[in-house]
């Protein structure tokens, strides 16, 4: 997934001004997908790329905020920067409170929208990695028996063999044989390791 | 100059009218205050559209001619682009300018008394949030104008206002708005709006009548420029003066209608 490019999707009404900040992000080395509208956006095929959306804020029809609504409604959300030809202080802090990356005028300085751009790309690609890391450690876990998954749970918790062979009223040599298919499946040797492990894959949230 | 004035005190005058009345007020204030923020607002989205596509574009343009070779082709487009832009923001502000024009100037004989009776009832309102007393002087017998009267009373409304305004920061019981009218010697008339304000940097005095001009914080600086305008069309005179005892005047003239100048 990493050897992707980021993309960025540019959402403006107005063809001239999309026309203008596509040419902008290309000149300056960005990969960038242009749409008309929000819709337009909404149904472009899937992608696994990191990325971010530049929209304008006012559109006729689903303008910036309804977008914001209906991405953060589906799964893999990508930040938002907002363009706005006037900022409005309550629209701004809508906006910032629903997670926006940013907000700037239209008329902001390029380094500015550069920046911004790359904070958005930067969090959207630190949000797929460590998306991917729980989804492989969640694969790892759910290979586990449930009588494994206890055992993983005790030894993190610090746990000796003895005591939780008294707790499952087993033999020792059982327990070890248990932390030996758990090592195996897990692909961790040391007790820190499965201990991050079971923390990325959320064993230990509740 | 001998005045005969007539003074009357709005605030009295008006305090037994009916609240039917008050709200008539009410709404129009309102709508004043919301009509100016729309069209800033209106206007601020129309425009901010083509200047930023021309801002990216610029610096689309610079990107590309440190690329080498810079590619001709796409500076073309870039520069085709600009202009369209530029023609399209030139387009607005001819649509505001078509918009508000859209009025037109119908000049008639008018009497200033009704022109302030009416800037009164408009201002009643405003005049008393701020505790302020309003006092409106006519000559009397004076001489009827000839002027559109929507286009004049949005001038003495302005001056009203700003003048309101401007004695914000004073002690309740000096706040005061004196509007006067009085013959000028020769064939015109003169109304002046004097507050007892903080009075006017003098070296700002030339520059009030500029359009974008403002010592507001939230101000546009368009209600001076426009006021000009309509003065000048109506072959008048506008400025503003600091008082010896404080606070400032704003002054007008108006050729009086030609049957009364003659007579």
């Amino acid at each position: 997934m990493s050897e992707l490019a980021p993309v960025v999707h540019v959402v403006d009404d107005d063809a001239a001004f999309l026309k203008a900040v596509t040419r902008l992000l290309k000149a300056q080395g960005y990969t960038v997908r242009s749409f008309a509208c929000a819709t337009e956006f909404l149904q472009r095929p899937g992608s696994d790329a990191p990325g971010c959306v530049v929209t304008d804020l006012r559109m006729p029809g689903m303008d910036g905020l309804d977008l914001q609504r209906a991405m953060s409604q589906r799964p893999g959300a990508l930040p938002i920067v907002f363009l706005s030809g006037e900022g409005d202080i309550p629209t701004t802090v809508r906006a910032m409170r629903h997670g926006a990356e940013d907000f700037l005028t239209k008329s902001a300085p390029k380094e500015e929208l550069f920046a911004a751009i790359d904070r958005a790309i930067a969090r959207d690609s630190r949000q797929r990695a460590e998306d991917t890391q729980r989804r492989t450690a969640q694969d790892l876990v759910a290979s586990l028996t449930p009588r494994e998954r206890f055992v993983l749970l005790q030894v993190i918790a610090g746990r000796l063999n003895k005591q939780i062979a008294g707790d499952l009223d087993v033999s020792e040599r059982m327990v070890k044989i248990h932390r030996t298919a758990i090592t195996t499946k897990l692909q961790r040797r040391s007790v820190a390791e499965l201990a991050l492990l079971a923390q990325a894959a959320g064993l230990l949230d509740s | 100059v001998l005045l005969r004035g007539m003074v009357f005190d709005v605030t009295a005058r008006h305090a037994t009218d009916s609240e039917l009345q008050l709200l008539r007020s009410q709404l129009a204030h309102a709508s004043r205050v919301s009509m100016m923020g729309q069209l800033a607002s209106a206007l601020a989205h129309e425009l901010s559209q083509p200047l930023g596509a021309i801002l990216r574009n610029t610096e689309a343009a610079e990107l590309f001619l440190q690329h080498e070779p810079p590619d001709l082709e796409e500076l073309k487009a870039i520069l085709v682009d600009i202009r369209l832009d530029g023609q399209r923001a030139g387009g607005v502000i001819e649509r505001l300018r078509a918009l508000l024009k859209r009025r037109t100037f119908t000049p008639r004989v008018l009497s200033l008394r009704d022109l302030m009776d009416t800037v009164a009832a408009l201002t009643r309102i405003d005049a008393s949030i701020r505790n302020a007393r309003l006092d409106i002087q006519v000559e009397p017998d004076l001489s009827a104008v000839m002027g559109d009267s929507v286009h004049l009373q949005q001038v003495l409304l302005n001056l009203v206002l700003n003048a309101l305004d401007a004695i914000g920061e004073s002690p309740t019981d000096t706040r005061k708005v004196a509007v006067l009218a009085r013959r000028l010697g020769g064939s015109n008339v003169e109304v002046s709006v004097s507050d007892s304000g903080v009075g006017i940097a003098p070296d700002k005095l030339a520059q009030l009548f500029e359009p974008f001009f403002t010592t507001k914080p939230n101000g546009m600086g368009i209600g001076l420029s426009i006021s000009r305008t309509i003065i000048e069309a109506h072959g008048g005179r506008i400025w503003a003066e600091n008082n010896a005892g404080g606070g400032a005047t704003f002054r007008f003239t108006l050729p009086v209608a030609a049957r009364e100048g003659s007579a």
